[in-house]
This record gives C-alpha cells, sequence and structure tokens, in this order.
C-alpha cells in the first residue's frame, strides 16, 4: 500500500494481529468438514469465510495470502456440488499448510 | 455534472468495510454513507440520495445484484451510478454486471490507496459520455 495514514496503519495492525485466529477457525472447519458425512451447506459457510478473507487479506496487502486462500476457495468451492475426493482433500490440507506459513510470515509467534 | 462528493458504500464483510470507508473519507474526502447489507442500503438510499453507490456482489440475504434491481424500482434511485465490487471479475461476469446497469466494476481485492483515484476515474468516463443523472 503506497499511503498509509496513521488510521490506516492502526487497522492494517488490528487486522494483521487477528490474522492467525481467522486462519485458526478455517483450519478447524476445513478439519471438520473432512471428519463429517458431507454437507452442501457447511461446506458453503467455509466458502464464505474463505471467500471473505482472501478479498479482505489483500486488501490489506497481503496479497501472497490472498492467492492461496484463492486457491483454497477454488476447491472448497468445488466441495459444494459434492463430497471431496481423498487427493482434493489432501491438496485443500496442504495448501492450509501453505496459507499457515504465509501467515507466520507476517505475523511470526512471540 | 456536479462533482461526485456523496458515495454510499454498501460491504457486508467489517473488515473492508472498514479500510474501505477509510480509504473514501480520509484518502478521498468524500462523503459516505455506510450499509451493511443490501436491506440497509434500501432503507437508507431515499434520506442519504448519494450520487453514488459500491455494492459488493456477494452478500448474504439480498446479494449485489438483486440490491441493484431493487434500487431501480426506487424513484429517486432509478438513474443513480452504482459500481459493483468483487472479485467474481471473469469477463463473462463482468459482462452481466455492466448489463444489469453497473457502471463499472472494481476487483477485489483492492488497493486502499488507489479506491478513490479510481472511482473517480469510472466517474469521469460516466460524465463524459454526457449521460443524465437526476
Amino acid at each position: 500500500m503506497k499511503d498509509q495514514k496513521p488510521a490506516l496503519k492502526e487497522i492494517i495492525k488490528k487486522y494483521t494481529d487477528q490474522l492467525p485466529e481467522k486462519i485458526e477457525l478455517i483450519e478447524m472447519n476445513l478439519q471438520q468438514l473432512m471428519a463429517q458425512t458431507w454437507q452442501e451447506q457447511t461446506w458453503h459457510d467455509l466458502y464464505i469465510l474463505l471467500h471473505n478473507l482472501m478479498g479482505s487479506s489483500g486488501t490489506y496487502g497481503y496479497m501472497e495470502l490472498s492467492q492461496l486462500l484463492r486457491q483454497l476457495e477454488v476447491m472448497v468451492k468445488k466441495s459444494l456440488i459434492q463430497a471431496p475426493s481423498e487427493q482434493d482433500q489432501q491438496q485443500m490440507l496442504s495448501l492450509m499448510q501453505e496459507i499457515k506459513a504465509a501467515v507466520e510470515n507476517i505475523v511470526p509467534h512471540e | 455534472m456536479a462533482k461526485l462528493s456523496k458515495i454510499m458504500l454498501v460491504e457486508d464483510e467489517p473488515d473492508i468495510r472498514e479500510i474501505a470507508s477509510l480509504a473514501l473519507t480520509e484518502l478521498g474526502g468524500f462523503n459516505l454513507t455506510l450499509c451493511e447489507s443490501g436491506q440497509q442500503a434500501l432503507d437508507k438510499l431515499p434520506a442519504a440520495l448519494p450520487q453514488l453507490v459500491l455494492l459488493d456482489v456477494m452478500m448474504p440475504d439480498m446479494d449485489g445484484p438483486t440490491t441493484l434491481q431493487k434500487l431501480r424500482t426506487m424513484s429517486e434511485m432509478k438513474n443513480v451510478p452504482v459500481i459493483f465490487m468483487t472479485a467474481r471479475v471473469q469477463a463473462n461476469e463482468v459482462e452481466e454486471y455492466l448489463k444489469l446497469g453497473a457502471l463499472g466494476v472494481i476487483p477485489k481485492p483492492f488497493d486502499p490507496a488507489t479506491l478513490s483515484t479510481e472511482i473517480i476515474k469510472i466517474w469521469n468516463e460516466f460524465a463524459e459520455k454526457n449521460l443524465t443523472v437526476d
């Protein structure tokens, strides 16, 4: 972001501080969905979470994270139609690890 | 056409609403009315009378295109220019938004630093086309 006024810096910091929690929620949802019988509505809720975070993370300047979330969003969107295959599940979990690593780079553990 | 000053932003996602709001007021200097749903926008429109509406496409309950259709049935808002903000910007999707009567589309994610400039650019192109806005 080229122009960061103090108020903008402040809300970017607030958003950044909340990122690990938001990613944790997505990971927890994903793992729960994979462990239970497929239902469109539950995958749809995860899809909305991902879609919103994909949009907001890019807008807050975290483009790499946004692109990874976009990839996961596309896979979750496929899962709205039918239960993901074993291969798709592995791919989603692998993407989830990449997303966590990206967040770790943004907000290192203290 | 009058200089653009009054904008309504309709966005359900709080983080995006917050940063867009700051970008439009602090960086853009606009007089902004914020709405978190399509229904809230319809409720606030008659009093707010914005010159331009920025409308999120994907919202629960009432999405952007439905909000636009309902807004067009309000006599005082039937010509108000609307810009969609969305991550769904494939050529066929953009074409669909324009067919619905949108003035333009701002892709998400957007850069808060340049959001106001993008809006003004679309507004100026609109003004140059000499379309009438009541």
